[in-house]
């Protein structure tokens, strides 16, 4: 018996099989059928909430015809990672601080507006923030917002907070825990600094920002930093910490769960987040993409948005919000508010960052 | 015989620090998912204590949720049509590797091998480069065919581990007695191989059922469990329902597991193998 024959007869096998998959995988994927802004298929790249079913209902509704295929991530910097290995979509979640990066990288195409009815709806906060319009191109169309301040415990804090220079108050060492962003943990410890404008600042600032968290950490001013909405509510709710920085939506959400903390607009200034859609560079259905975005940015689904506890972006949208988040909701909450897009030097802010976060 | 004092209060002195080491053991790695299981119970969507109250409306939330229902049944059809094939490619794989003489072995082994070493989150992007380089739409098929290129070569380590051990004397003498290359295979190679064959098939379930880097990247709009949970872990609210639904899920892998563990134990005692599970599960290994 010889073995040789097996051994190719197998490597045969295996290349044939092999072959077959992806053969199997090729032919796996989504039809292509006429496609249309109300048939075809539509594929959104978007975060969980954003396409909750009670703001996409009646868009899927209204369109039985139009396949939604939608895909979620958990930060939009995870999103970008997989749009710039080659990820296919048609709409994207896009928030100010990627939206230059996406452009750059040529993974937006540029947002025709005479194709969204409620475009000129929209507050001019949003429609002409930086980072929506670069290079006179629209790249994204804002949808929902929210402000970035201070959140304290009420009950631990009764004479209050309004400055961000509490962050770094000994009183508080070991109470504090810093939200975990690189934006805006470096631009609060600028504003506490006493910098005005910190999306500008210098890279000689930068270090200056990143040795004041090194050394308040080092002193065991912060108890932790924050990973996200969950982590931060977890914090406050078991006691760990009674002050940190981060959004209104976080004070909402640990209030509504039994929780007592405040949210303040800081004396030295706001930061705001504005969250929207792109299309994609490489959009198959076009048509349905802008019908998509129209529809995100109509009163009706800006009311659905508003009821998550966000800013929307159409005024026009404030009387379909519930009464509760009527306050919340109003877009010109963050009028005079800096909005976080990407700084020039964001590479520098970035390095800094992950030294920090990396204990360096 | 009474032991003498000193090996006496040597042995429970051994005892006590071995039943410490498995205690802190045990805390670490079955610790935190007691919590989580704990957590699923508690009325409210924050994971602190103090407990807010018993309550079952996470469970029913999460098996209310068509969200959670597809991501499941995603894994599932995944991981069940994924680890037979692994067993099937990694097994014979092994057995290329382990009993024939050919070119290019080294290099295969070398190939085979190397998904075991290499980090999940770098095969993830090159399976999506890859892709993407060819056109190939993202879907449960190419993250299908990722998580076999990254589990068969777990199954051949366990395998060739077993063939390493096993005694080539007796295929020696049932193909001097006779036998084909089929009759090999199925009456002495395979029955042998069983209990490792059984143990890799439950390792492959897991890891295509478990993994996220490779199914996040290389997956497209159907979604499988754990790329599921990671994308709802933003927003606080869904806390408590990953909770109960993580849980259940992992009540179920372990009964799975254990229920398959015994099967293989009664099948290596009825062949009446002097070997113990783990021994010939991974003892070429050692």
């Amino acid at each position: 018996m010889s073995q040789q024959p097996i051994a190719r007869r197998y490597t045969q096998v295996i290349a044939c099989a092999s072959g077959a998959l992806l053969v199997l995988t090729a032919c796996g994927g989504g039809g292509d059928g006429e496609n249309s802004a109300t048939s075809g298929e539509l594929r959104t790249f978007t975060y969980e909430d954003t396409i909750d079913p009670g703001i996409i209902e009646p868009f899927t509704s209204a369109n039985a015809d139009l396949d939604l295929k939608t895909a979620i991530f958990d930060s939009v910097d995870e999103g970008a990672a997989k749009l710039n290995a080659g990820f296919g979509t048609d709409v994207v979640e896009v928030c100010l601080d990627e939206a230059k990066p996406l452009t750059e990288d040529q993974l937006l195409a540029p947002i025709d507006t005479s194709k969204l009815t409620n475009w000129d709806a929209l507050d001019p906060t949003f429609r002409e923030a930086k980072g929506v319009v670069i290079d006179g191109e629209v790249t994204m169309v804002p949808a929902s917002a929210g402000p970035h301040g201070i959140l304290y415990a009420t009950d631990a804090i009764p004479g209050g907070i309004d400055s961000y220079t509490a962050l770094f108050d000994p009183a508080y060492r070991g109470m504090v825990a810093l939200d975990g962003g690189w934006l805006t943990a470096l631009a609060d410890t600028a504003m506490a600094s006493g910098i005005t404008d910190p999306l500008a600042m210098t890279d000689e600032q930068i270090g200056e920002m990143k040795a004041k968290i090194q050394a308040a950490m080092a002193d065991g001013q912060f108890r932790t930093i924050a990973d996200g909405d969950s982590d931060m509510s977890n914090l406050f709710k078991s006691g760990e910490i009674i002050l940190a920085d981060g959004g209104r939506g976080t004070a909402e959400a640990i209030n509504a769960n039994g929780g007592n903390v405040t949210w303040v607009a800081p004396k030295e200034g706001t930061l705001s987040w504005m969250c929207g859609f792109g299309i994609s560079a490489d959009a198959v259905n076009v048509d349905a993409a802008y019908a998509f975005i129209d529809y995100y940015i109509s009163p009706a689904a800006q009311g659905a948005v508003g009821d998550l506890g966000y800013v929307i972006t159409n005024p026009n949208g404030l009387p379909e919000v519930a009464e509760e988040y009527q306050k919340t909701a109003n877009p010109s909450d963050l009028e005079g508010t800096i909005p976080q897009f990407e700084p020039d030097n964001a590479d520098v802010w970035r390095a800094a960052w992950q030294e920090i976060e990396a204990g360096g | 015989m009474r032991l003498p004092l000193n090996r006496s209060g040597t042995g429970r002195t051994g005892a006590v620090l071995a039943t410490a080491l498995v205690a802190v053991v045990m805390v670490v790695l079955v610790g935190p998912i007691i919590l989580l299981a704990v957590f699923s119970f508690n009325d409210s969507t924050i994971i602190a204590l103090p407990f807010e109250g018993f309550t079952w409306r996470w469970y029913v939330e999460a098996f209310t949720d068509p969200d959670v229902a597809d991501s499941l049944r995603n894994s599932t059809v995944l991981a069940a049509v994924i680890s037979p094939l692994c067993v099937v490619l990694g097994t014979a794989t092994a057995w290329a590797i382990t009993r024939f003489r050919f070119p290019g072995r080294g290099l295969w082994s070398a190939l085979a091998g190397a998904p075991l070493v290499i980090p999940w989150l770098v095969m993830g992007v090159s399976g999506l480069l890859l892709f993407a380089s060819v056109g190939i739409e993202l879907s449960l098929l190419t993250v299908g065919a990722m998580h076999i290129a990254v589990t068969f070569p777990l199954v051949t380590a366990l395998v060739s581990a077993r063939l390493v051990r096993f005694q080539r004397s007796q295929e020696e003498a049932a193909v001097d007695l006779g036998a084909s290359q089929w009759q090999l295979m199925t009456k002495v190679v395979l029955p042998q191989l069983a209990p490792t064959l059984g143990a890799a098939l439950i390792f492959s379930f897991a890891w295509s059922f478990n993994n996220f880097e490779i199914s996040f990247f290389t997956g497209g709009y159907e979604q499988t469990f754990p790329v599921w949970v990671y994308s709802v872990l933003r927003r606080s609210d869904n806390l408590p329902i990953v909770n109960a639904v993580s849980t259940a899920v992992s009540l179920v892998q372990v009964a799975v597991v254990y229920g398959m563990w015994l099967a293989l134990q009664a099948i290596s005692r009825r062949r009446g193998s002097q070997e113990s599970l783990t021994d010939m599960v991974a003892g070429g290994l050692r």
